[in-house]
């Protein structure tokens, strides 16, 4: 985006063109105060302000601080060449401070990848900037410093990674989310968890309410392997358009999303008329947690379905095709019957016909997309006290390591791509099973009426459990666990 | 018309069921008399409103027999008075006996055990899978020992009992609260479809008539009316059920229990039963005892112990499995298996046909 000013004699007018939106025309009005307020009041003459390409829309307060640098260059105050290598983004309070925007980190890494070599960001904005390298970041208070900054008068604190590093940030890791030691039990909810997030397995959890299965859902980003550099900066990129980006710069944690299940398509996948990204994709490379499965809207399970798959999300608007990344681990949770208690036929009374058409509102086809099905079952008293006081639970840290392993030989073997990732020809290639496992395999699938897709589902599982056992071959036991892990096309419905 | 088709008229006259019906033979003597009467003599008659009287006159209208008629025939149901051959002598002797049945099916089934080795397999609609367990088992130990099994086809126990009886390709007599034609609930068209291969489905309502909730209570004297036991599965404290073990004590048959858990909601019924006087019953055999039937051979594979030749892990796995479905969390907690080493032989068990799983990641013993 350039922008252009120009001041020439006529009648005292201020024009802004370039396809404005409203709050980019209204602008005009806090630049006029604010250069007023830091004593550079405009000139009496006709200003004129182009925002170029003319042909895009320009939304947001963020130009305010560069409308302003550009009049404050027509009117000599600070040198033009100062200004040809910088990049200037901010919103402009009446007094001339200068305020935060969302979306500063994606900015900088465009600037930088345009050649530029200073950028002026708000200063609330320079822990994001700081995570950029080979750009000098200027974070400025008030146009009074930029002011002087850009006239070399002043030598402002330039930061760039070199400077700050993230040593601050990556301390936190691991905050408001838990640890896995935290659940007493539920040794079967976790190991699946364990194996799902070594594969990226999707995970539906069904269970009693108040069993644990959000607990268990919020802590499975924490024993996912570490981000590399990249996946930070993308994922922090994603987080800043969306100001969700904490103080502090970088994302250190994989992001953890749990919509509520009254959510709507375009909060869901991204929406507006130039498109924002969803929850969808500022889960991407983290987990998008849907609890109370049945009660999403059935439009709303069903636009996962092409995301899950293609790990990308398309928005068509007017204005153009917009692409979003959406690689996220995707975990459900609900109840198996309306009442929630079902097979306890103590608290249960739900008939079959109820429990079927409970189930039936999430669509077979959604549900074929599932990896992984368990039970999470609600924990006995004398389980909980036993497992309390011998304090046996191990944590995230620990099951990570293992994770972390499994994902090195899944890298390795697969080109970088999760087990759940593979083609059908690479189950063929990486996933070969031994005698006993292809007569397990047959007769499984016969037996449970397995789909070719739930098939090679389970094939995958089981690869990732052998991966997780650090064993080469899948053995039959390692089959035998995944299919427990199978999404059943039961006596009821296609869940149990 | 004939005789025949005067009872048929006679079943088929809108809301005229059988009490109704009673006061106009009291007065009339036979369902021809009835048809020929007059309005005056038929409004003089005790109990039959104005109302009754014109939905009469409606349905002595020409056209209005054949129309049901056709439609019984379309739908391979057959009609059977009181006084036909085939009609079950055990339901004459009912102080409330129907006028009439809508048979579906092989009408020979309807009195071919009579002398002895008809039983009542009823229960809860919403049942556990133990209750499905033993209904099954039994209905199906039971059919191949050549006994008619009776039940309600409704959800839960009725169906299981069936689906057992059906699965022995026995003799199964379902009496529904609706029309005969009609299946409900839907769920249970395979059911139903199975049990006219070699059972019956019977009914006192004319065709096409709705299940409404009143007719159920009524079905059920016919149930136990027609059976020589009745046996409870699963029952709550106030269950339908037991309206049909009220039933069965007025007729005099024996009433059997199957026991339950001392917390168990569902077993809640049965176990007052037993605590009242109903036998106890554990399987098949001991109400093959009480019918002096040799219950010495096992026809039902779940009897049989299968498993005879297990791995040694395998059959540890299974000797934690119960008849109540239990989650893969509590075998765990109770063999201190790990969960991933478990799930693999639960499935190996499954394969084998040794355990079911009644909801997602519940065993249960099969």
């Amino acid at each position: 985006m350039k922008i252009e000013s120009d001041i020439s004699q006529g009648l005292p007018v201020f024009h802004m063109v370039g396809l404005l939106s409203s709050e980019v025309r209204e602008a005009r009005e806090r630049v006029r105060t604010a250069l007023k307020n830091i004593g550079h009041p405009l000139p009496y003459g006709r200003i004129t302000i182009s925002l170029s390409p003319a042909d895009r829309k320009k939304e947001g307060a963020r130009f305010d601080l560069a409308l302003a640098v550009a009049l404050l260059a027509s009117m000599n105050i600070i040198r033009e060449e100062n200004i040809r290598e910088v990049l200037i983004v901010g919103e402009l309070g009446l007094n001339g401070d200068v305020k935060g925007i969302h979306g500063v980190l994606p900015i900088i890494i465009m600037a930088k990848q345009q050649g530029f070599r200073y950028c002026m960001v708000p200063f609330e904005n320079a822990a994001e900037g700081s995570a950029v390298d080979d750009i000098h970041v200027v974070p400025v208070r008030n146009l009074l410093e930029a002011v002087e900054y850009l006239n070399g008068k002043t030598e402002l604190f330039v930061i760039n990674r070199s400077v700050t590093g993230n040593t601050g940030s990556d301390k936190i890791l691991n905050d408001g989310t838990g640890d896995m030691s935290e659940i007493y039990g539920h040794t079967m909810a976790k190991r699946a968890a364990a194996v799902a997030a070594a594969g990226k397995h999707n995970l539906l959890m069904i269970g009693p309410p108040g069993a644990g299965k959000s607990m268990l859902a919020s802590r499975i980003p924490g024993i996912m392997p570490d981000m590399s550099m990249e996946e930070r900066m993308e994922i922090s990129g994603i987080h800043s358009i969306c100001g969700i980006l904490r103080e502090g710069g970088l994302v250190t944690l994989r992001p953890f999303r749990a919509p509520h299940s009254g959510i709507t398509l375009p909060a869901l996948v991204g929406g507006g008329t130039h498109p924002k990204p969803g929850e969808l994709t500022i889960a991407h490379g983290g987990v998008l947690f849907f609890d109370e499965l049945p009660e999403f809207h059935p439009r709303v399970l069903d636009a996962l379905r092409q995301p899950l798959e293609e790990k990308k999300v398309r928005v068509v608007r007017n204005g153009g095709n917009y692409e979003f990344p959406a690689d996220c681990l995707f975990v459900g949770a609900m109840n198996p019957c309306r009442c929630g208690f079902y097979p306890d036929r103590n608290k249960c009374n739900c008939s079959i016909a109820d429990i079927r058409k409970y189930l039936g509102r999430i669509s077979g086809p959604f549900l074929d997309r599932m990896d992984m099905c368990i039970d999470v079952p609600r924990q006995s008293v004398e389980a909980l006290e036993e497992r309390k006081t011998v304090s046996v639970e191990e944590s995230s840290g620990r099951i990570k390591e293992r994770i972390d392993r499994a994902v090195q030989i899944q890298f390795q073997r697969n080109n970088g791509k999760y087990n759940s990732q593979l083609s059908v020809e690479q189950v063929k290639k990486f996933c070969i099973l031994d005698d006993a496992g292809n007569r397990l395999i047959h007769n499984a699938y016969q037996k449970f009426f397995l789909s070719m897709r739930s098939y090679y589902k389970i094939i995958k599982t089981a690869r990732t459990i052998a991966d997780l056992e650090g064993s080469e071959d899948i053995s039959r036991e390692h089959l035998g666990e995944a299919l427990g892990y199978r999404i059943g096309s039961g006596k009821y419905n296609t869940i149990f | 018309m004939t005789t025949e088709e005067y009872w048929f008229w006679l079943c088929n006259i809108e809301r005229i069921g059988t009490k109704k019906t009673d006061r106009l033979m009291d007065v009339f003597g036979s369902p021809e008399e009835i048809y020929r009467a007059g309005e005056k003599q038929l409004s003089t008659t005790e109990g039959i409103t104005e109302q009754d009287i014109r939905n009469i006159a409606e349905s002595r209208k020409p056209g209005y027999l054949k129309e049901k008629y056709e439609y019984m025939n379309r739908k391979a149901i057959q009609f059977i008075h009181r006084e036909s051959e085939l009609f079950p002598w055990r339901l004459k002797n009912l102080a409330d006996c129907p006028y009439g049945l809508f048979v579906k099916g092989n009408v020979k089934g309807l009195t071919q055990n009579e002398t002895g080795g008809m039983v009542a397999v009823v229960g809860a609609r919403n049942s556990s899978a133990y209750g499905n367990h033993m209904a099954e088992n039994i209905g199906f130990e039971l059919a191949a020992h050549g006994i008619t099994i009776i039940s309600g086809m409704a959800r839960g126990i009725d169906a299981s009992a069936h689906q057992g009886a059906v699965n022995a390709s026995g003799l199964t007599m379902a009496v529904l609260g609706c029309g005969a034609d009609i299946c409900y609930p839907r769920e249970n068209i395979n059911l139903y479809e199975e049990i006219l291969e070699h059972g019956v489905i019977i009914s006192e309502f004319p065709c096409k008539t709705p299940p409404l909730a009143w007719q159920f209570p009524m079905r059920n004297r016919i149930i136990s009316g027609l059976s020589d036991i009745v046996v409870v599965v699963e029952a709550r404290k106030k269950s339908g059920s037991l309206i049909t073990v009220e039933y069965a004590l007025q007729q005099g048959k024996d009433v059997m229990a199957v026991p339950g858990r001392v917390d168990d909601k569902l077993s809640e019924g049965c176990n007052q039963l037993i605590r009242e006087g109903a036998e106890l019953i554990t399987g098949a055999k001991d109400i093959l005892d009480n019918l002096s039937i040799d219950g010495s051979i096992h026809y039902c594979k779940n009897f049989v112990k299968k498993n005879f030749m297990l791995e040694k892990e395998l059959e540890s796995v299974y000797s934690y499995v119960d008849l109540f479905p239990k989650s893969i969390q509590t075998i765990s907690d109770e063999s201190g298996k790990k969960p991933e080493e478990l799930i693999g032989l639960l499935i190996q068990l499954q394969m084998l046909d040794l355990i079911d799983e009644p909801a997602k990641n519940y065993y249960s013993k099969k």
